[in-house]
């Protein structure tokens, strides 16, 4: 077995080596999907109800429009679902339109003006169905309904679900009810949040062409095999004939999976006699297409005078919209993270997924995390508050440490087992951030830590957890293929978004040869070379899970050379070492073959879809590392804020994040990764604001000039707190070399900071995302009536 | 009906002109009348083309026109109505003498849309949050339009109509006169937004000419809080000739934002912009005396 | 009287070179450059100004190719990325080889314009603070980052350029 190393001995691991593609970047010459040029246009016709059916479909005009070369109905459809994961299975098209924007129709030309001026040309007519857009309205079983056997889809995670279950998804221990009759206070309050839109730079896009009965399909994805899986079933086909071709992507965080508009596009081109069709979403339809979930979520937390925490219990309505993903919902609890930030003694964790006449629920960088911590946060904050307590010491005494065995007592669903957390240096992380923010200014609550004119300071921190630690490996594929000359190509079935992955997982292969990093190459990019990432960049967990399949791989390559190299050698398999291209005897290194010499073809080893993993699915993915050790990520942030009490208006100072990614792989990437993050979900707390006006049945806030994606000027300085702490480990069993994910992982408790930053400066608890000035000045003004 | 507005993003074909002299626009002005419309920095008649919200058949491209872009000082200022954003926010002697027009050109949308954007085009897109117009109207500006039938120069305040409207009928605006100020005038602007590239939720510009301790002369114009920018005369009349005290600002602030008739949109709502009138006027009224305080001991 | 333009042939450098192409004039300058003359490294992320992804240099300034007709560029100087640094002899611009030393790139999406408004930025600015360069790349969305790198990569780059003009 392979020995991990320590940190002097190593090569390639922790150190910041730029990623390969950043040339191809920095002279614009890496090639994105919307840079290859097709030969037809496409344009999807919108739905402007937000429930109805189409009772009739004319597209004769569109048809005789000169250019127009392919137009698609719900009556051209195959009749087979797309499966998608975590979500509903839909139709690629459907006389039943489920929001504002859902697709109707599509239409492909030989120019873009063409295409444009086609959509016009449509005559449908709807049956206006009644609309409901409150997630717990829609829950109730008189609501319109967008589905059959109702809108509460339920715990079900198959990828074809038909009907909804009328029931939450819960994770408990314990008995609350007696949790909060030892509590000697009580707090019980609840926070709405908004949808937060991705919007990454690089709209939705794909292209798609067919050779016979081929498909090839270009596109911007983070689930490339998902996309090959449900294009190839709804079709009808065999995966083989559906080649997806992905890697150049311009951000995903989570919105680019599979969706209508790809084999929308391969549809289009079929009829269109296979010639090559291009579909880009314009930045309003990217707006209102789908987002993080909006929120309401009620908290009841229980504490000891002496700061235990007794007992919690989160009721949540997550808004999936039309065809929203459960993970972009309550996150399944079976993530677990919520549960476990912190040491409740008893605990039932609540969510209620349903489906409304809203944009798709899709998950985005932080899933629901982001929404759970400013949920229990909100009450943490107060709970300290009343305790008397400081808000940095209450916490201290209820995040759990290494090696606690969590949660607190057993889930009551066996699913999912207990187990101690490794490496969680979650009390030190707080520390260090709260010293970092300057946390000694902190006079209490009601004392804002600095006072000029209209304006405050103040304080807020929180603390969380996520995942993103060691995954379960079935559902990706790995090869490593050791050549004649010792150096090493990587077949991968992961995604790199710009990440970093192509290039860390080649330092996790470099260092466990021992050979230099330009001689390991990695193929990413083309379904053909027929692996398989079921997730595909989900989770933070890329680096970690095909890196730990790489070096489950290496090892099993490396075990293959022993064999051969043991008669050579005239030594025992398990005595001989396989580093710097060739096999020697450990501690003689005079002994040795060079694998050129040694090798008569490559040596070939791929890992990867266990089925049995699959059992896993149904609690969490993220499995024990180790028999009863479980590896989690502790989170913190802390946020300063400045907010003139006259307007309202809130400036971030400074944030400050905190996380253990493990062992860092490659640290200025995961840096990037952290404050990219932690910006991300400042938007969602401070400015990006989801708006639709019912009455026009229009999403009004559907522009970048009104959805405010933060700027260089608007994100103050964030400074990274990183914790390196992980468990010496045979290099073969858990996240590579101790590394975790990184890419969620810093933005978990930005919102939940700010919110308790504006509460320290101005005595005011926002309950709602964004924390715009409008809603921080009523804020401050309902304090001022009730103080009469 | 086009989900959620106009979902078009080319530009539908149209005649083209760039004429190199100002008397060939005119010209082309009188032929095409309401047939064609002017393009200057891009930034909105673009926008607007490509969403279909104005389909002209012709587009008059005016920027080849180089006697049109100056930065003039003679006695007052004179702007030609090309100068960009970037221009006057760069002007050190604008910044010196006419800080609530800088203030406007400071935070006006982007580097790259001050590049582009021309403070003549700002007037005549006649939007009632323009930041240009606020602070100019503060300078009682005056604007020269020039066409076929000669020229004119009308006050700025009579520029705008409201709903989107301004009175050129067949005419350029050619050049920004604005009047000498005295030596005790101080000015300020203030825009709020959501963040740090908008458009305003309200903006505001004042300009206070102080003699003896008593405000001589004053202009409070408004802006995004009503169908067009507009002077707050009432709250005016408060101060002019009165001691500038604590109490006066304050009746100030509310009459101003009684003036107003401020609405819900997508970037804010009506009871916050009326309640912001009132903080921003209290606001620029002192930084307006303090200004004029800075000039005195400079 | 002027006659009026229904296609046009103009001159325009880009890149330092000479081009010659017949317009329409209802082209934009982004479809011209990316899908006429192949430029495809000027990115569009919004056609509405906001995001800034389609950012270049019309005569030294950064300005929005999706707002900017193709024919009101005749006689004036383009640059794009692919004019930035000099690929055919392997040299990197100090901003190219600073965004790559400090991770100032995740996705690549904004990159091109985020080097251009910077290089323009650094042509008059060679001695930013922190805060003006946050102001010069206001204009271009970056939704990967958070910021920090490239300002960092920026401060870098300006720190090499300055020494090399010392020189």
């Amino acid at each position: 077995m392979s020995k991990p190393m320590s940190k002097e001995e190593l090569q390639y691991i922790g150190k910041s080596i730029p990623p390969s593609e950043l040339f191809e970047k920095v002279t614009g010459r890496f090639q994105y999907v919307g840079d290859i040029h097709a030969e037809l246009y496409g344009k999807v016709l919108r739905s402007p109800h937000p429930h109805a059916r189409i009772k009739h479909i004319n597209t004769s005009r569109v048809e005789k429009l000169s250019g127009v070369e392919a137009v698609l109905t719900h009556k051209d459809v195959p009749l087979r679902k797309l499966p998608r994961r975590d979500q509903r299975g839909c139709y690629i098209l459907e006389d039943h339109v489920r929001f504002v924007g859902d697709e109707v129709a599509a239409v492909a030309a030989r120019t873009r003006a063409i295409a444009e001026e086609a959509l016009d040309l449509f005559e449908v007519e709807y049956e206006i169905l009644p609309a409901v857009f409150d997630p717990e309205e829609a829950a109730k079983p008189e609501a319109p309904q967008l589905y059959p056997g109702g809108n509460v889809y339920g715990p079900q995670f198959g990828m074809l679900v038909e009907k909804g279950l009328n029931e939450p998804v819960v994770m408990e221990w314990g008995d609350i009810e007696k949790g909060f009759e030892e509590a000697d206070v009580v707090i019980e309050d609840k926070v709405e949040v908004k949808p937060q839109i991705h919007s990454p730079i690089e709209p939705h896009i794909c292209i798609a062409s067919w050779k016979g009965e081929e498909l090839t399909l270009w596109t911007a994805t983070q689930s490339p095999y998902e996309v090959r899986m449900s294009i190839a079933h709804a079709l009808g086909m065999p995966e083989g004939k559906v080649r997806v071709i992905y890697g150049a992507i311009g951000g995903g965080f989570g919105s680019k999976y599979i969706e209508r508009y790809q084999p929308i596009a391969a549809l289009l081109s079929k009829k269109a006699g296979g010639k090559s069709t291009k579909i880009v979403l314009t930045r309003e339809e990217e707006l209102c297409h789908a987002g993080r979930a909006g929120a309401k979520i009620r908290v009841k937390l229980g504490v000891k005078k002496d700061g235990t925490i007794t007992a919690i219990y989160l009721k949540g309505f997550f808004n999936l919209g039309g065809y929203g993903n459960i993970i972009g919902g309550c996150g399944r609890f079976g993530e677990e993270s919520p549960g476990l930030a912190y040491k409740y003694q008893n605990a039932r964790f609540e969510g209620w997924d349903v489906h409304t006449n809203h944009i798709s629920s899709q998950p985005c960088r932080g899933v629901a995390l982001p929404t759970l911590t400013f949920a229990v946060e909100n009450v943490i904050d107060q709970a300290a508050e009343r305790l008397n307590m400081d808000p940095v010491e209450f916490r201290l005494r209820n995040l759990p440490e290494s090696d606690d065995l969590m949660p607190v007592k057993p889930h009551k669903n066996p699913i999912y087992p207990r187990g101690e957390l490794e490496a969680y240096p979650a009390q030190q992380i707080l520390r260090e951030v709260a010293e970092k923010i300057g946390w000694e200014r902190f006079k209490g609550y009601q004392h804002p830590v600095a006072a000029e004119g209209p304006k405050r300071r103040g304080l807020g921190i929180a603390a969380s957890q996520g995942w993103g630690g060691f995954c379960i490996g079935g559902f990706i594929n790995e090869t490593v293929i050791l050549n004649n000359d010792g150096s090493v190509h990587i077949l991968s079935g992961h995604t790199d978004l710009g990440t970093g992955s192509n290039t860390t997982l080649r330092q996790i292969a470099a260092e466990a040869l021992g050979i230099p990093i330009e001689e390991v190459t990695l193929t990413t990019g083309d379904t053909t070379i027929g692996h398989f990432d079921m997730i595909g960049a989900r989770g933070s967990r890329s680096m970690t899970t095909a890196g730990h399949l790489i070096l489950v791989a290496i090892e099993q390559a490396k075990n293959k050379i022993r064999q051969m190299a043991a008669p050579l050698l005239e030594a025992e398999p398990e005595q001989i070492e396989v580093r710097g291209k060739k096999a020697y005897v450990r501690g003689e290194e005079g002994r040795a073959v060079l694998l050129r010499e040694l090798l008569t073809s490559t040596v070939k080893c791929t890992i990867g879809g266990d089925p049995r993993d699959w059992l896993l699915i149904k609690g969490t993915m993220w499995p024990m590392v180790a028999p009863g050790k479980k590896t989690r990520n502790p989170v913190v942030a802390a946020s300063e804020v400045e907010v003139d009490l006259e307007t309202g208006e809130v400036k971030p100072i400074r944030v400050i994040t905190g996380n253990s990614p493990g062992r860092m792989v490659n640290p200025t990437i995961v840096r990037g990764q952290y404050t990219g993050a932690a910006a991300m979900t400042l938007g969602m707390a401070l400015w990006e604001e989801f708006k639709y006006d019912e009455k026009n049945s229009v999403y009004i806030h559907a522009s970048l000039t009104d959805y405010k994606v933060p700027r260089a000027l608007d994100v103050p300085p964030i400074v990274n707190i990183i914790i390196e702490e992980f468990v010496e480990r045979p290099l073969d069993v858990g996240g590579p070399y101790g590394a975790r994910g990184a890419g969620e992982l810093a933005g978990l408790g930005i919102v939940a900071s700010i919110a308790n930053a504006i509460y320290n400066a101005t005595g005011v608890r926002v309950r709602q995302t964004p924390m715009t000035a409008e809603k921080v000045l009523e804020a401050i003004e309902e304090k001022r009536e009730r103080k009469k | 009906m086009k989900f959620p507005r106009e979902m078009t993003k080319t530009l539908k074909e149209f005649g083209y002109f760039d004429p190199q002299k100002f008397d060939d626009a005119v010209s082309i002005l009188e032929e095409w009348d309401k047939r064609v419309m002017i393009l200057a920095g891009g930034t909105d008649l673009l926008n607007q083309m490509k969403v279909r919200q104005v389909k002209p058949e012709f587009v008059l491209n005016i920027k080849n026109i180089k006697e049109l872009e100056y930065l003039k000082r003679n006695k007052g200022l004179e702007i030609g109505a090309l100068t960009t954003i970037t221009a006057i926010r760069e002007s050190e002697f604008i910044k010196k003498e006419y800080t609530s027009l800088y203030d406007a050109a400071e935070w006006f949308g982007t580097p790259q849309i001050r590049n582009m954007a021309t403070i003549g085009g700002n007037i005549c897109r006649n939007s009632p949050s323009s930041d240009m117009v606020a602070p100019l109207m503060t300078l009682d500006a005056l604007l020269k339009l020039e066409g076929p039938k000669g020229e004119r120069t009308v006050p700025i305040e009579e520029f705008m109509l409201g709903s989107g409207e301004n009175i050129l009928d067949c005419e350029i605006l050619t050049q920004i006169i604005v009047p000498r100020q005295g030596k005790s005038s101080g000015t300020a602007f203030k825009k709020l937004k959501r963040s740090s590239a908008d458009l305003a939720k309200v903006n505001c510009a004042v300009r206070i000419a102080m003699r003896d301790n008593k405000c001589e002369d004053v202009r409070i114009v408004l802006g995004a809080v009503a169908d067009k920018v507009f002077r707050a005369k009432k709250t005016e009349e408060l101060i002019r000739g009165e001691k500038v005290t604590d109490v006066i600002i304050e009746e100030a602030g509310r009459k101003a934002s009684q003036e107003a008739q401020p609405i819900t949109d997508v970037r804010s709502t009506a009871d916050y912009r009326r309640q912001m009138i009132e903080v921003l006027v209290k606001r620029l009224i002192h930084s307006s005396i303090e200004r004029v305080a800075k000039i005195h001991t400079a | 009287m002027m006659e009026v333009t229904t296609r046009k042939t103009i001159q325009m450098v880009i890149n330092g070179q000479d081009r010659e192409i017949e317009v329409r004039p209802n082209e934009l300058l982004v479809d011209v450059l990316r899908e006429r003359l192949g430029l495809t490294g000027t990115k569009i992320g919004c056609e509405a100004g906001d995001c800034g992804a389609c950012t270049v240099l019309i005569n030294g300034k950064p300005s929005l190719s999706c707002l900017t007709l193709a024919i009101e560029c005749e006689d004036k100087e383009i640059l794009t990325i692919e004019g930035v640094g000099d690929t055919m002899k392997g040299e990197l611009h100090p901003l190219q080889k600073a965004f790559v030393e400090h991770y100032g790139v995740q996705c690549g999406f904004c990159t091109p314009a985020m080097i251009l408004t910077a290089k323009a930025f650094l042509d008059k600015n060679p001695n930013p603070k922190e805060e003006e360069i946050r102001e010069a790349i206001n204009g271009v969305i970056c939704r990967c980052t958070g910021y920090m790198q490239i300002v960092e990569s920026i401060l870098a780059a300006a720190k090499e350029m300055r020494e090399a003009a010392h020189e």
